[in-house]
């Protein structure tokens, strides 16, 4: 048992009345060459052998196995870290949302995309609703109708539970595009009111002003919900930047590439403890101990040597090495500050030049639409 | 003595677990063939909501179209078909009929490009479009529910108690291909 635990617990421990033995040896070496790394024989019938070794190079197959062993390991740790980071950020069937205007397909200008950030925000601000558009190029084979929902609950548009949100998809290849109505929005907008809604559309898109358009069509969305809701809108221009809001779940391939981040090192070092220093002999852990040669002073560094020592079959090596002098303000710690992980670059989006400030979708709250709504082609 | 005390507790202690699990997935199947049964109640729903939005569409069209006899009659008689329907099997098949004739009505209303422009007739058209597709989204959430349902029962162990339990495989809510009313219509082209 306390074989086994003193096997595990490794470095650190007091050395054992069989280490006087080399001690002696280590002695004898001290005096000599200080750089000089070698294998001391435990037993006489091996000191021939490594006599003609023992010319102050050092055993390089040691350590060129024990470092390829330490590669190889590391390399398969990356590749499982990277293959499990990989398949959290695998590519999303849908795009993820930059904000309520998501413009995959850029069709919108800069000046289009404010003005329905500004409409966005007085209506979400003025009734609590949510509008989005999203312009792709294709739904990828799904029908229309799928899509739009499947996309709308992705995406969570509305407030979870209240579920008041609007979303107007636009497949720039198929010249469709549908409105996509959350639950708690029917009673305001039938699908009638959205077939309206869409109808106000159609002529600008075939002129190919989809700004102008979306805006005309999202105008009459609001003032029915305005309507429902007694008060008159008012389009406020977004003056001020927003922020990161934290309104729904992180982003998924952030956090992916966060825990990939995070694991590999985690991993590698892990990994490196568990598998470093093997005794060559016998494949035990290697007793591994610093020992001061030369004790170091505040104007010239000094020497110690590492140790190797196996318990089981009584292998032992020493490595030496320089220290440096010692400092009088204490040692440097590890920077851990939170970095670029955290904070804004994590949550939100980092918010984007063009319309206005607006950084991230709001309102995403995690709403769900019944697939009702109406849809039109151009 | 005492090593016979420790054995039982063990014993106890494992047949715990054991009851506590099944207890578990007993709890969990009743939990998702319950969600199953209100995701139909939805399906339902819709398939009443597009019921009676028909008669209201077929007297638009009947304005302007009044000679088109057949397709007034195919509707009529899946509609007297789904009132009828009394098992979840026959309304299935009812509606699906239905379908069927709804489809025939918008070719027909092909030919009619005044009625296509009137204003009743748009507006409609677009509430049993959003009809059919909110039925279409409740029988997609329905058949992933009944997916997970019959995943969990068919898989080992469970497979070996859920008859005797009283769990079954449920069927899907399978759409007879042809008899589908594509939702997408074209106004003034």
């Amino acid at each position: 048992m306390r074989s086994m635990l003193t096997r595990l617990v490794g470095c650190g421990r007091l050395r054992p009345a069989e280490w006087a033995a080399s001690d002696a040896r280590s002695a004898a070496d001290a005096a000599g060459d200080w750089s000089a790394v070698s294998e001391r024989p435990a037993t006489a019938t091996s000191l021939a052998a490594h006599t003609s070794s023992m010319a102050g190079k050092p055993s390089s197959t040691f350590y060129n196995r024990l470092a390829a062993r330490k590669i190889l390991c590391s390399v398969l740790v990356m590749v499982v870290v990277l293959a499990s980071g990989l398949t959290g950020a695998a590519a999303p069937k849908y795009p993820t949302p930059v904000g309520n205007i998501n413009d995959f397909s850029g069709v919108l200008t800069a000046d289009d995309e404010a003005n329905l950030n500004a409409l966005v925000a007085s209506v979400l601000e003025q009734t609590g609703v949510t509008f989005a558009v999203a312009i792709v190029d294709n739904t990828g084979g799904e029908s229309l109708e799928f899509y739009a929902a499947n996309l709308y609950e992705e995406w969570g548009i509305g407030e979870k539970g209240k579920d008041e949100g609007l979303l107007i998809l636009l497949v720039m290849e198929d010249r469709t595009l549908k409105a996509e109505v959350g639950y708690g929005l029917e009673p305001v907008i039938t699908d009638r009111r959205a077939g309206e809604c869409l109808d106000l559309m159609l002529p600008y898109f075939r002129e190919g002003e989809y700004g102008k358009g979306l805006y005309a069509g999202l105008m009459r969305a609001a003032e029915y919900v305005a309507k429902d809701r007694g008060i008159t809108l008012e389009v406020k221009p977004v003056t001020e930047d927003y922020g990161d809001v934290y309104t729904g779940a992180p982003d998924p391939s952030s956090l992916a590439w966060l825990g990939l981040l995070l694991g590999a090192p985690m991993a590698l070092v892990g990994l490196l403890i568990w598998r470093g220093n093997r005794c060559p002999r016998c494949k035990a852990r290697l007793n591994v101990v610093d020992r001061v040669i030369q004790q170091a002073t505040y104007q010239v560094g000094g020497i110690a040597a590492k140790v190797y020592h196996c318990a089981r079959c009584g292998y032992h090596a020493e490595k030496t090495y320089r220290t440096g002098p010692l400092s009088r303000t204490g040692t440097g710690g590890i920077p851990m500050g939170p970095g670029p992980f955290f904070g804004g670059g994590f949550w939100g989006r980092g918010g984007s030049g063009r319309g206005g400030g607006f950084s991230g979708p709001r309102g995403f709250g995690g709403g769900r639409s019944g697939g009702g709504g109406a849809s039109r082609k151009w | 003595m005492k090593k016979s005390g420790m054995i039982l507790l063990g014993i106890l202690i494992v047949l715990l677990l054991l009851g506590g699990s099944a207890v578990s997935a007993y709890n969990g199947l009743v939990r998702q063939n319950e969600s199953i049964d209100g995701q139909w109640a939805q399906v339902e729903n819709q398939m009443q909501r597009r019921y009676d939005l028909i008669p209201n569409l077929v007297n638009t069209v009947k304005g302007y179209a009044a000679h088109e006899e057949e397709v007034f009659t195919a509707i009529a008689d899946a509609r007297s078909r789904l009132a009828g329907a009394s098992t979840t099997d026959d309304k299935v098949a009812a509606a699906d009929q239905l379908e069927g004739a709804l489809a025939r009505l918008l070719v027909v209303v092909e030919n009619y490009p005044q009625l296509q422009a009137s204003e009743q007739f748009k507006a409609l058209m677009d509430e049993l479009t959003g009809t059919e597709g909110r039925l279409a989204v409740e029988r997609m959430r329905f058949n992933e529910l009944v997916k997970g349902y019959n995943a969990r029962v068919k898989q080992f162990p469970m497979v070996l108690f859920a008859r005797m339990l009283g769990f079954q495989e449920r069927a899907y809510f399978q759409i007879t291909e042809g008899a589908q009313m594509n939702p997408q219509v074209n106004f003034g082209d």
